[in-house]
């Protein structure tokens, strides 16, 4: 039994992350955990950056579009991963993590029984919801599975 | 290894030097209050720079400290914090925010977009022609903030993704670029214009009126707006095929708006009132009152209500403003920037090209890591003295820095139209901090040719 989780932290260049999910299944894939980390709020840095000229209705305006906009790219990415769970017969399943927690990103992992681990992580604190000093030491040398990490640099 | 904070470096030297300029004994050739005022200035520049508190109150602490230290009395201070470009501000604040309102802008900008041809060229050229003539009218970030949805429309309908999309980066860039070079151009895209504009007339009781800050900085940003263009397109270049075909979403929207709304044509003419006092008329009605007056039109026409207003502008500019004024001219009256460029003098050469490049190159570097009315506030009183010591024509320092100053390029922290543009996740620091210093560095050399060899041809000389 193999299971994959494609952990998204951004959607930068996404196909890249795609493209690894389709080279990684095999006759014995049985799930793919489509997980996405998304704030409710865009990040702080750019929020007080854009804070010091916008009023505060403007600036509200320009974060429903950022948020908007994230929100609809995380339904395109699930449509693209429903097609490719259809077209293999594999069994899709779908996390928000809403909030950052390394325990329960672990704790999911292990419930589900993950093999392979795939993140998508982009370094940017104008954009990323969650930036790592070191996304290796603080997150991935934790988990003790498979895993690839794609990692867009600033 | 634990990484080192440059901003706490920075706020810690900020201090030690403020406390330390207090304590030791006044210089030679330096006034006790033209010392105080340097601590002061220093203090406020290592938290305007760190960003350690709030921009705004980083300026009225200013203003607090310049009376405490005996730097000006208090009447002196608080007037100059009344100062006519604060009001102006304040004028075309009130009517940005109708234009944002009423949603005129918007319209203008799908207008405009929707009619282009299927080429990556002439998107991006309506992109950054849109960005810059809405610059002309308003303040840069809220252009910035207007065709934000509009160009996110436009990368969703082409199925473009972040980062990945030369397309989109180009879009976004040309964005924050047009409204950038758009801001510099006239006093309602950049309060620092007007800004820099009261700092003269404070420091050397010379004006210059809307339309003369306009015929020097069209000559400027107007190349300068093509240059940006062609870097984008030649960095970025690419094709997405049916452009035609997906671009008709744009077309949509844009019939969405319907037709005209009352208040904007009221407010159309309004502006064109407005605009036409501040071009012809500056000599009898100040540019001020004109502001004001029209701020209080868009009320009486019930284009926008007070909680509107009060939910579009960010008061705090108008304190940051105030506070930054009031600082730069402490340090010109108590002669404490002649002092400071004395200092410099005795490291540089006195040279016309040297000082001129190391105006531009600092007002540039500190623009791209602060806001750039802090940059303009700190550079301009020391710029001022420097020039008087090789008699150049103050109106020339104050376009060069105040021109220098609303270009930031690189960076999302330099200007509100660059951190909205990164807002979209498409961007790429590195990639843009590239194309970034290439358009710095034309824009630089630039300013230097316009400045020294068109700037005396149109009755601008270098020299008094």
């Amino acid at each position: 039994m193999n299971k994959i989780m494609v952990l998204l932290f951004s959607f930068a260049n996404i196909q890249m992350v795609v493209d690894e999910v389709v080279r990684s299944i095999n006759e014995e894939t049985t799930e793919i955990h489509l997980c996405f980390y998304q704030n409710k709020d865009i990040p702080d840095t750019l929020s007080s950056l854009m804070g010091v000229y916008l009023g505060d209705r403007i600036q509200k305006d320009v974060e429903n579009t950022i948020l908007k906009e994230y929100f609809r790219m995380k339904e395109e990415i699930t449509q693209q991963f429903i097609r490719i769970a259809e077209n293999h017969d594999i069994v899709l399943k779908n996390q928000l993590f809403k909030s950052y927690s390394n325990n329960r990103i672990c704790r999911y992992i292990k419930k589900h029984e993950v093999n392979y681990l795939i993140v998508n992580y982009f370094k940017n604190e104008f954009n990323s919801q969650k930036v790592f000093a070191n996304i290796e030491k603080e997150f991935l040398d934790r988990i003790a599975i498979k895993k690839k990490l794609f990692k867009h640099h600033n | 290894m634990k990484k080192i904070n440059f901003s706490n470096i920075i706020l810690i030297l900020g201090m030690i030097i403020f406390i330390s300029m207090l304590i030791i004994p006044t210089p030679q050739g330096l006034t006790l209050e033209g010392k105080n005022a340097i601590a002061i200035f220093v203090l406020c520049l290592s938290l305007w720079v760190t960003n350690y508190l709030p921009l705004a109150i980083t300026s009225i602490l200013g203003i607090a400290l310049i009376p405490l230290l005996g730097v000006l009395s208090a009447a002196e201070t608080f007037s100059i914090f009344g100062n006519r470009a604060v009001f102006f501000i304040l004028g075309s604040l009130i009517i940005a925010a109708a234009i944002y309102q009423t949603g005129i802008a918007k319209r203008v900008s799908y207008l405009f977009i929707s009619k282009i041809d299927n080429s990556f060229n002439k998107i991006i050229f309506s992109i950054i022609v849109s960005s810059y003539l809405l610059s002309l009218i308003m303040p840069e970030h809220a252009v910035a903030a207007i065709l934000f949805p509009i160009v996110f429309e436009l990368v969703k309908s082409l199925k473009l993704t972040p980062l990945e999309s030369n397309f989109a980066k180009a879009a976004f860039l040309a964005l924050a670029w047009g409204a950038v070079v758009g801001g510099i151009t006239t006093f309602l895209g950049g309060a620092r214009n007007i800004l820099a504009v009261g700092l003269l007339q404070n420091t050397y009781g010379i004006s210059i009126n809307f339309i003369e800050w306009l015929q020097y900085s069209i000559i400027y940003s107007l190349p300068l707006l093509f240059i940006s263009y062609y870097i984008i397109i030649y960095y970025f270049n690419t094709k997405v095929s049916n452009i035609q075909q997906r671009l008709s979403y744009i077309s949509k929207q844009y019939e969405k708006l319907g037709p005209v709304k009352r208040e904007e044509k009221i407010l159309a003419i309004l502006f064109l009132i407005i605009i036409f006092f501040w071009m012809f008329l500056s000599n009898y009605i100040d540019i001020s009152v004109t502001a004001i007056l029209g701020g209080v039109s868009v009320f009486v026409f019930k284009i926008i209500s007070w909680d509107e207003i009060e939910s579009y502008v960010n008061w705090g500019i108008i304190l940051m403003y105030g506070g930054a004024i009031v600082i730069a001219t402490s340090l010109t009256s108590t002669g404490a920037a002649e002092w400071m460029s004395n200092s410099v003098f005795e490291i540089l050469p006195n040279s016309t090209f040297i000082i001129l490049v190391v105006v531009i190159l600092i007002t540039k570097l500190l623009t791209e890591g602060v806001s750039n009315v802090a940059a303009v506030a700190i550079i301009l009183p020391i710029a001022y003295s420097m020039g008087d010591i090789l008699n150049f024509n103050p109106v020339i320092i104050t376009y060069i820095v105040s021109l220098t100053g609303g270009l930031a390029f690189c960076l999302p922290m330099g200007a509100p139209p660059n951190a909205i543009a990164f807002s979209s996740g498409y961007l790429e620091l590195r990639e843009v901090i590239k194309v970034g210093l290439v358009l710095n560095l034309i824009s630089m050399v630039l300013l230097y040719i316009i400045a020294v060899r068109i700037w005396p041809l149109l009755g601008l000389e270098l020299f008094i």
